[in-house]
């Protein structure tokens, strides 16, 4: 019986994730939405949107991971993206997609990548040189462990779209990581 | 996926997440509690804020019932598994549990006795086979006649038997009537042979051209039950 009953207990943190995400990060998203938008009120609309999309995705949300900058990074992510959605539909600017550079350096399949320990350090700088589009990809599907269509969801996207950047950005890091090693 | 590429995405989450802490915009921008001005947001934006809490608590503690069930269910088979596991290794716990199951089955009408009270006869003789029998009889044993049948019944604990014989031709049948009280009488087109002796009870029925006999030391009244339920 008592392991039945303290099964359906939980712990009493669980239920202010969300609130505990907001507490913490409200202003830094609304700085995010502000250096984009330039307008107090479309920013506070920004982080409204932006935490609405948070709420599909907060059971990928350790509470542990709360305090911690890929926690931090995840939210400002989702409102960058939201932000550039919001300002592309307000002033119909060319759709994000089609700045996408299709022409991608050797299209190496995802499995042909591999990453040997040596490499580390070098990783690092090469995610720190990749182009943010692919950046966000590799976060979202592999830090933030989110699916294809979490991700297309919050960087407003097709799937297709997404499983095609991850593919690309895989491959860029791969060939970012030989060239490094080369030099 | 594949171990190789499962290791790969391993290594380069590592990276990532180090990769995070030199990260020109994730460092630009700070925390709430190391901003020191911090933004007022509107009533509006407030309001609004309220209902997105609503909207995420409600998904939050959904997810939250669904895990309970789930690890409710999982401590239930924990549960069954570690009791299943005790019984049947700790001879303490096994041996009543047996004894406490053949007493189910002896006592229970669902295990056993429907058993116990098929009398396996054959088709042209299940016909002429008593419907009713006693709570707590069962069936010790049968025997095919060629031109009949003999069945006992046995109550066990009370010590109680009875043997129904019926044969398909009305004979002569010699009476042991000595020291015996004896009654014939007839009801409706069934007439009957009574013989008390001591303890023991024997009836002859005879009806429809067939002889039943009863003979046990069980009361007349359900000795005449069993003899009227032959249809």
């Amino acid at each position: 019986m008592i392991i039945i009953y303290t099964a359906m207990i939980d712990s009493p943190e669980e239920l202010s994730k969300f609130e505990l995400l907001y507490a913490n990060y409200k202003n830094t998203m609304f700085s995010v939405a502000f250096d984009l938008t330039k307008n107090n009120h479309t920013a506070e609309d920004i982080v409204q949107i932006s935490l609405i999309k948070l709420i599909d995705i907060l059971y990928k949300i350790e509470y542990t991971d709360i305090k911690k900058q890929k926690c931090k990074n995840l939210l400002i992510t989702i409102t960058k993206n939201t932000a550039i959605d919001v300002i592309r539909k307000e002033s119909k600017i060319i759709p994000f997609e089609a700045i996408d550079p299709a022409d991608s350096p050797t299209m190496s399949s995802a499995e042909d990548c591999y990453f040997e320990s040596s490499d580390y350090n070098d990783l690092i700088k090469c995610i720190d040189k990749l182009d943010d589009i692919y950046r966000d990809v590799l976060r979202l599907r592999i830090l933030h462990h989110l699916t294809a269509i979490e991700t297309a969801k919050i960087l407003n996207t097709k799937v297709c779209t997404i499983n095609m950047r991850y593919k690309r950005a895989k491959a860029k890091l791969s060939n970012l990581v030989k060239e490094n090693r080369n030099v | 996926m594949s171990r190789k590429s499962k290791k790969m995405n391993y290594f380069l989450e590592l990276a990532l997440e180090a990769q995070l802490k030199e990260d020109k915009e994730t460092n630009y921008y700070k925390s709430d509690e190391d901003i020191a001005e911090l933004h007022c947001f509107s009533l509006d934006h407030e309001n609004r804020m309220q209902m997105i809490v609503k909207l995420a608590k409600k998904r939050e503690s959904h997810a939250k019932r669904k895990k309970a069930v789930l690890r409710v269910a999982v401590s239930i088979a924990v549960l069954l598994l570690v009791t299943s596991a005790s019984i049947a290794s700790v001879e303490a716990f096994r041996i009543p549990f047996l004894n406490l199951l053949f007493e189910v089955k002896e006592k229970s009408s669902i295990f056993g006795v429907t058993n116990d009270m098929n009398s396996k006869l054959t088709k042209k003789l299940t016909d002429y086979e008593p419907t009713y029998v006693p709570e707590a009889f069962a069936i010790d044993f049968v025997k095919e006649l060629d031109d009949g049948y003999m069945i006992q019944y046995l109550n066990e604990e009370m010590g109680q038997w009875y043997l129904v014989t019926f044969k398909k031709e009305a004979t002569l049948v010699s009476l042991d009537t000595e020291d015996g009280i004896v009654d014939d009488f007839v009801l409706g087109d069934r007439q009957f042979v009574k013989i008390v002796k001591g303890d023991d009870l024997r009836i002859i029925m005879y009806w429809k051209e067939n002889q039943y006999e009863l003979v046990g030391n069980i009361s007349f009244d359900i000795a005449m039950a069993i003899l009227k339920s032959i249809d």
